[in-house]
């Protein structure tokens, strides 16, 4: 398994996230469903820690309320209906979006028409992300679902990860997990995970270089591929003048690789390198925000 | 005029009417959704895929490729190679990364990157001059069209039109909100050159020609070449023609019989040559077929340093280019931005399977364009030369004609819009930044190198775009690649490599440009910087990164995460929201 660099998968894409247009709304995704080939058989859930956390979301009835139903790409069969229990919001009110959200676009990459910006304008927006320390941080889902799921709890002072391999037991049956409820009334509680990574705390930082480390070696990995495969061609072709005038199916050989087969060739490399990539974000955003 | 040019040229026109009314369209589009940002989100990633592929097949793919290969076979194709590899290298290492940055151009980037309006401007000035660098075949590729279609016409006549059609487009319409019509481009690009090649093979199957001849290539029909550079051309078997001109330094009119080696013509002659005869080829050239076929079979010594320079400048350029990076922003994120990378990589490698197959046919159909050294106009030629003058043979050619014309304009709008983009965001030159100075900018843009087109050399289309392919890689790939990928990079480093990679590329580059060729390993350098620019950019870059460590910013690792976190953790901060 890691033996392309992943990290072991043990949570999968349960939820799927909101921004996701090409899946239209009634589609949505599940897993096991047949919807692009990020779908894999090895990111099927684990049976145990799924059925658990079902269990006790049905225990604590801590449900999503209905106007979070009402959105385009949640699951309705997985979440129960039920009161929303002691410790939700006790308005039902879905939270209100971010006061301080502000869309980039308003203030940077401005198009032709729009007024220019300052450096300073975009620092500010930049510094939005936290500035009172007493602040909620931003959700992980943060168009239609409140934070309301589960964490492992994490060692604080997490070994540094250097070959990607993140605490594979954190999310094991039978082990001690943190329930991590709604929000209360007057008090947070937001993922311990999703804010480390937001604060870049010494977790965080050792998550979110993780990820950028095993990203980089996967494309390195396939660029490298390609760079030596098609770069030692024209090397070979001056060590061994036969190889030029070689022929298969009627076509000499430097035609045939470079005129026909270097094409398929590197849309396999793109084709394997963006799943690869795509499943490293997963398996990242999985874990820490479950 | 000819029927076949009228065809051609009603060809033309009409793609080139097309493409301006369904852009006005486009326009009204635009402004009933109110965002075209928002607008253009909704686009899947095959029709995404279908724009981005359909602005950056231009004049040197359409018509270099294949003319290139006609030249120098198969050392020709790792032009196509690189072109679509460049899109792997986007992909790999800058599309989904630059897509979360909220960037969309390499300005944008370095400012959200470094903060530092000094990169910020130096990047400026290169997307400027990568962009006109870009723009100047294109427009040569225009006035070729035309010379070719219609003998009667001047190549800046061509020139203009394009020019002015262009500018008029973008001016008025703005091609970058209407991603189906550069989708519909593509398409058109594919059925015109793909139509040509069925037709061809179906045709060539029939009374099958070999091409492993030890001999030169023959004049198909009685054929007239007018001659417009000073050329050195080789015979290796004696060769009689007719000839009007100064031929080895004495004043010719009549028959004329070369013996094998080397022979002087000045421009302005003109040579007759009747059917069989060989052809006699340009100095450097592979001669004979059977070593046109094999591959290093030129006479340069460094020809191999060449293929690896051109192999570095076209893999690491494609990032850097002003048209591709816009059209990367439609996507709604990162992981469609990798998928729609994907299906461009397909729809290229589709699309340049076809010049392929056309520059190798041009080579038993039209080689006196190797006399001439125009073999860019191969694939325009091509048609009726094979098929002969009937109807089908003159619509087909007119097909032709009208896909070369949009490979022009879509590529052009692309570039024209990207710089003037560039230009009238950037506050030193347009503080107000409205559509006005927008507008004012795209004239700017396109009037410049329409004005460069009209006085510089014209090299092979390709080659001029593997110039700038060269200034590309020397200067954003670097900057990009070290940007998203390494935390220690500095504003001074940025600088720093910048203008190391920019200075010593663009310089050697804009020699070439206007025709200075010392031969030798200079000549080489100067005609492909890459392999030497692009490795200095990067050490330099890194050298002064860490010699200036105390200037990184506090916020990088920050930075960096947004970049390479998915968006559904919600980090990026720069959704623009959706509407319903």
């Amino acid at each position: 398994m890691s033996s392309d660099g992943r990290v072991p998968s043990v949570v999968s894409d349960e939820y799927p996230e909101p921004a996701d247009p090409p899946v239209p709304p009634g589609a949505a995704r599940r897993p096991g469903g047949e919807l692009g080939p990020d779908q894999d058989g090895d990111l099927v859930p684990d049976e145990s820690p799924i059925q658990l956390r079902r269990e006790l979301r049905r225990r604590v009835g801590n449900g999503p309320g209905p106007a979070d139903l009402a959105g385009p790409d949640t699951t309705p069969g997985d979440r129960p209906l039920s009161s929303p229990g002691r410790h939700a919001r006790r308005d039902g009110q879905p939270r209100p979006p971010r006061l301080d959200y502000v869309p980039r676009h308003a203030v940077r990459t401005p198009g032709p028409g729009s007024v220019p910006v300052s450096p300073t304008d975009v620092t500010e927006v930049f510094s939005r992300v936290r500035q009172d320390p007493t602040e909620r941080p931003m959700s992980a889902r943060p168009e239609s679902e409140p934070i309301r799921l589960i964490a492992p709890v994490l060692p604080l002072a997490a070994p540094p990860v250097p070959s990607l391999e993140p605490e594979p037991e954190s999310v094991a049956p039978g082990k001690r997990e943190r329930v991590v409820l709604s929000q209360r009334k007057g008090q947070t509680r937001p993922v311990r995970t999703v804010v480390d990574v937001q604060e870049l705390t010494q977790v965080g930082e050792v998550l979110s270089s993780s990820l950028i480390r095993s990203q980089l070696a996967l494309a390195l990995r396939i660029g490298g591929i390609a760079l030596i495969t098609l770069g030692s061609l024209p090397a070979m072709f001056v060590i061994f003048p036969v190889l030029g005038r070689f022929e298969l199916f009627g076509l000499r050989l430097p035609w045939l690789l470079l005129g026909v087969l270097a094409y398929p060739f590197l849309l396999a490399l793109g084709w394997w390198y963006a799943r690869s990539a795509e499943r490293l974000e997963q398996v990242f955003a999985d874990h820490i925000q479950n | 005029m000819t029927p076949a040019a009228v065809v051609a040229l009603s060809c033309i026109a009409i793609v080139a009417v097309a493409s301006t009314v369904i852009g006005s369209f486009g326009v009204r589009f635009a402004r009933n959704t109110s965002d075209f940002l928002v607008a253009s989100r909704t686009v899947g990633p095959t029709a995404n895929a279908g724009a981005i592929s359909g602005e950056y097949l231009s004049a040197a793919s359409f018509l270099g490729v294949a003319g290139l290969i006609l030249k120098y076979g198969p050392d020709a194709l790792w032009y196509p190679v690189g072109f679509t590899a460049g899109y792997l290298a986007l992909l790999l290492f800058v599309s989904a990364p630059l897509r979360r940055s909220g960037a969309y151009t390499v300005p944008d980037f370095a400012e959200f990157r470094l903060r530092s309006p000094g990169v910020q401007r130096l990047c400026t000035v290169f997307v400027i001059i990568i962009g006109w660098m870009y723009l100047l075949p294109q427009l040569q590729g225009a006035g070729l069209t035309v010379a070719t279609v219609v003998p009667t016409l001047p190549a800046w006549s061509g020139m203009v039109a394009a020019g002015v059609v262009v500018i008029a487009t973008v001016v008025f319409g703005g091609m970058r909100s209407i991603t189906f019509v550069q989708a519909f481009q593509f398409w058109l690009k594919f059925t015109a050159l793909a139509l040509p090649a069925v037709v061809l093979v179906i045709y060539v199957g029939g009374n099958h020609q070999p091409f492993n001849r030890p001999a030169p290539p023959q004049f198909p029909t009685d054929s007239s070449v007018a001659i417009k550079t000073d050329v050195v051309l080789r015979v290796t078997q004696p060769v009689t023609f007719e000839a009007d001109g100064v031929l080895d330094g004495v004043r010719t009119d009549g028959l004329v019989n070369w013996v094998p080696g080397r022979h002087t013509v000045l421009s302005g002659a003109q040579l007759n040559f009747t059917a069989g005869t060989s052809v006699p080829i340009p100095d450097g050239l592979p001669i004979r077929d059977s070593s046109w076929l094999t591959p290093l079979s030129g006479d340069s010594p460094y020809q191999l340093f060449g293929i690896y320079s051109l192999i570095m400048a076209t893999f690491l350029g494609t990032m850097g280019l002003p048209h591709v990076l816009v059209r990367f922003y439609t996507n709604p994120d990162g992981r469609a931005t990798r998928r729609t990378t994907v299906v461009v990589l397909a729809f290229l490698g589709a699309f340049y399977l076809l010049p392929t197959l056309l520059g190798a046919l041009s080579r038993l159909y039209v080689p006196q364009l190797l006399v001439s050294n125009n073999t860019d106009a191969a694939v325009l030629l091509l048609p009726t030369a094979a098929l002969g003058g009937g109807m089908f043979a003159t619509l087909l050619a007119g097909l032709v004609a009208a896909g070369a014309w949009a490979a022009f304009l879509s590529t052009s709008s692309g570039l024209v819009v990207g710089v003037a983009g560039v230009l009238s965001t950037s506050p030193s030159l347009f503080p107000r930044g409205t559509v006005r100075d927008f507008r004012v900018a795209a004239v700017i843009s396109g009037v410049v190198p329409l004005g460069l087109a009209l006085v510089a050399a014209r090299l092979d289309f390709s080659q001029t775009v593997s110039l700038a392919f060269a200034v590309a890689a020397s200067t954003f790939c670097p900057l990009l690649v070290l940007g998203i990928w390494w935390s220690g990079l500095t504003d001074r480093g940025a600088m720093a490599g910048l203008l190391v990679g920019g200075v010593a590329s663009g310089g050697a580059v804009t020699l070439s440009l206007f025709g200075l060729d010392p031969g030798g390993w200079v000549g080489m350098l100067l005609n492909r910087p890459a392999l030497i620019t692009v490795p200095a950019a990067f050490l330099t870059m890194t050298v002064v990164s860490k010699l200036t460590r105390k200037r990184l910013l506090p916020d990088v690792p920050r930075l960096l995460l947004r970049l390479h976190a998915p968006e559904r953790l919600g980090l990026s901060q720069d959704r623009v929201r959706r509407f319903g």
